[in-house]
Formats: C-alpha cells, structure tokens, sequence
C-alpha cells in the first residue's frame, strides 16, 4: 500500500472513530431531549387532569407526547397501556431508545398508579413524577455535557491510535 | 347475557368466569361488599359468588368502572354514586372525611351497588293512551320504590312523546339527565325530538332549558328536593309540562314529602303513575287530583 492511500485510510479510520463517539454523545443529548419532552408532558397531564379534570383517557390523548398517545389508545387498564407503550417506544431505533433503566423506571412507577384513586393521590403521584424527570433531566443535561466532548475526543485518539498502528 | 351487562361485569376482574351457567336471568344489579361474596341480582333470583372480595379489589373495580378517573369525580362520590357511560350507575359507599360539618373527600370505598340500565322500548305502551289529552302530552310523575323501574319507564313515555303516539303527534322534548342514566350520552333512544342536558344539576337544568330550547316537554329522573321541585313548578308556570320520577311506595307516601306534597297540591301533574308489585309493573295510574283512572290489571 503506498503512503498517500495509508494517510488517506488513517484519516478515515480517525473520522469514523470520532463519528462513533459523537454519536455517543448524541444519545446523551437525545436523552435529555426526551427527558424534558415527557417532563413537559407530565405538566400538560397533571394540568388536564387535576384542574381540567378531563378523563384519563382523554388527558393522556391532549398530552401530545407519543407514550401517553399511545397508552390512551388501550385505557382498559392505564397501568398496562402505559407499560407496554414505554416498552415499544423504547426499543432499539424507537422515538424513546434513547432512555436508560433509570428513566423508565420512573415511566413505571407513574403506570403504577395513573388513574387510581382520588384526587389527591394523583396529585401527589403526577407532582412525584414531575420533580423526578425534574431531577434526571438536569443529572442527564450535566452528563452529556461532560461526557460530550469526552466521547468525541475519545473516538477521534482511538481512531489515531489505529490510524498510527496500521500506518 | 346482554351486551351491557357482559361489558359491565368485564370491568370487575374476574367475575364474569364465574358467571354461572344457570345464572339468575338478565342481570339487574351486582352488589360488591369488602369482606363479602359478590351479590347479583337477576329477573330469576340472585347468585352469590363462593368466594369474598377484599377491599382493594372493591377499590379497583371503583377504579375500573370510573374508567379510571375517579380524581374527575368527587362530586359525584361526594353525593355517594358513579354514572357508568352506558347510563347504569353504581352506588358507592364507604368511609368520607367531614370538612367543617359537610361531607368531604372519599378515603376508602367499600361498598357498589351497580344498577344497569335497562331499555325497553315499548314499556310504556300500556300507559301511553292515558298521558294524553286532546292531543296534547299531559304533565306526569312516575312513583316507585328504589329498583322497580320508574327511569327506564320515563325514558321510554320521554321516547314516546318526542316520537309520536296513536295519541298524540311528537313534541319537542328536553331530558334534564344530571346523572346520565337517561340517555346515557345518547348510548340510549330518548326520541328523534329530544335534547339531552347532562351532568348539570336538575334545578339548573331545568331553567335554563325552559329559556334555551323551547321545549314542549321537559322529562327528568328523580325529584324530591326543594330546589328541583321549585324548577318545575315554575316550568309548568311557563307552560312546559313535565314528566318525572320520584321515589314513594304510593300517593300517601308522595304526599309525606314535602317537596312532592307541594308539587301534588299544587297541580303540578295531571296523571301520576304508580308502579309495584314487581319490577316494571304498573300498579294504577292516577289523575292529579289522585282519583284512580285504571289499574296495571284494566291495562293489561
């Protein structure tokens, strides 16, 4: 292989490497993208519901988010219609993959109890699940702008460390 | 079984697998205790079901048939029942907070007694030819005890005069429908000539159909407090007639009710229908000045 064409295979190889790690770090984005959408989403279902007080299956349609969109289509029982949404959505190349263990876990405890009980109760729940999307939005915004620019440069010395021993 | 009570008794997990084969004929109600088996009640009897239910699963069932949203329902809880969408309703009862000596929050449900609504178009053929006269719909009140048909008998006389009879051509009918068991969201036929206004307290109602629509007929389910009675008395005054329902075992019992004694006294009806002696049964029908025009017997 002549020099020219190993320079040019080093540089695409540190240009994928980099690539790898600045989609990395898109997730990280995407993530907290997510994170903020569902939050905003929680608000709009708490408004509808505790001050609206539109049926459930109603509020979960005026969300406008794809989970609860999704869940309304099924209200026989909000707590399974809910699960088996986040579980679809969340699948590899969903509109929700980009959450982690942490953050549907917080979708489940919301399934738990939507739509049980009174008032108050789903005040509280909604009020819970707000602060906690709340919270892990915030932790994934400070992540991914750490971790960001780590993934990049991680993929881009990588790319050179391979580009270096194959040249 | 029929299609509304299967979708009734779907919401309560578990009971419609052990629906017996020679059940207690069309179902009618379904009585729900914590601590106790589950209680239904058909045209042919009652079946118990062999084990208890607790309270968590009553809680449930609250839940389910809220369509689970018992948080936009308090008003109704707080008056102690559950309009279902197809009209049928569930009397709830249980354990409430008091706030400063009225009734509060719910804070654990224990009992339902779910009522399904029935629809029978034709039951009110036997009373129809009294209802009328030159024409022209006659004000009625329909008298019963709780569970012997009284709603499903105005639905149909609502039905009838909106629709038209040998008797009389159709009108133009409003149903003050606050708990929806009436028309059940336009679930149920109320007639081609009727508006339906539902959720809406009856004395609220009432008025503000009188001024809105026009109606030649104003039908609406169970009357007994002063503030309904003094809506259709001053409907009548503006040359509405009425036809309503109110519970009392007879006339005598009509009377002992001061919110029903002032409406008879006052003429407010010209034929009172009493029903007794089983579900749907026409025990007399009476004119207002309480003289027995016919027996369910002469009827038949």
């Amino acid at each position: 292989m002549n020099a020219g064409l190993k320079l040019a295979a080093a540089a695409v190889l540190t240009a994928a490497c980099a690539g790898l790690g600045w989609s990395a770090a898109l997730k990280q984005t995407r993530r907290v993208k997510a994170l903020q959408s569902l939050r905003r989403a929680v608000s709009r279902l708490a408004e509808d519901m505790l001050e609206k007080r539109l049926p459930l299956r109603g509020a979960l349609a005026a969300s406008e988010h794809v989970l609860f969109s999704r869940a309304a289509q099924e209200c026989q029982s909000p707590e399974e219609a809910l699960r088996r949404a986040a579980r679809e959505l969340s699948g590899r190349g969903g509109p929700l993959d980009s959450l982690t263990r942490e953050d549907l876990a917080a979708v489940e405890r919301l399934a738990d109890g939507l739509g049980r009980g009174s008032l108050e109760r789903q005040r509280l729940l909604l009020r819970e699940t707000t602060d906690e999307l709340a919270a892990l939005s915030l932790a994934a915004e400070k992540l991914a702008a750490e971790r960001g620019r780590l993934y990049v440069s991680l993929g881009a010395l990588g790319g050179l460390a391979l580009a270096v021993m194959l040249v | 079984m029929d299609e509304r009570a299967a979708n009734v008794l779907a919401l309560l997990p578990g009971l419609r697998e052990q629906w017996p084969d020679s059940g207690p004929g069309a179902l009618r109600e379904i009585r729900l205790r914590a601590g106790s088996p589950v209680q239904l009640i058909g045209e042919g009897g009652e079946w118990l079901s062999s084990g208890a239910v607790d309270e968590a699963w009553i809680a449930r069932a609250a839940d389910a048939l809220a369509a689970h949203s018992l948080y936009a329902r308090e008003e109704e809880l707080r008056q102690g029942y559950l309009s279902l969408e197809d009209g049928s309703r569930a009397g709830v009862c249980g354990c409430f907070t008091a706030e400063r000596g009225r009734i509060g929050r719910m804070t654990a449900v224990r009992s339902l007694c779910i009522r399904l609504a029935r629809e029978k178009k034709g039951c009110a053929d036997q009373v129809m030819p009294r209802l009328y006269e030159a024409g022209r719909p006659l004000s009625v009140l329909i008298l019963s005890p709780p569970g012997l048909g009284k709603t499903t008998l105005l639905r149909d006389v609502a039905r009838q005069f909106s629709l038209g009879t040998a008797w009389g051509r159709g009108v133009c009918v409003a149903v003050a429908d606050e708990r929806g068991e009436l028309s059940a969201g336009g679930r149920l036929d109320v007639g081609p000539r009727t508006d339906v206004m539902s959720g809406c307290p009856k004395a609220a109602a009432v008025a503000m159909m009188v001024r809105a629509m026009s109606p030649d007929v104003i039908a609406t389910d169970e009357l007994g407090g002063g503030e309904g009675a003094a809506a259709v008395l001053e409907a009548m005054r503006c040359g509405v007639t009425m036809a309503a329902t109110a519970h009392a075992r007879d006339l005598d019992d009509a009377h002992a009710r001061r919110a029903l004694r002032r409406l008879l006294e006052g003429g407010a009806f010209q034929r009172i229908i009493v029903l007794g002696g089983g579900v749907g049964r026409v025990e007399g029908v009476y004119d207002g000045a309480g003289k027995r025009l016919c027996s369910g017997e002469d009827e038949r």
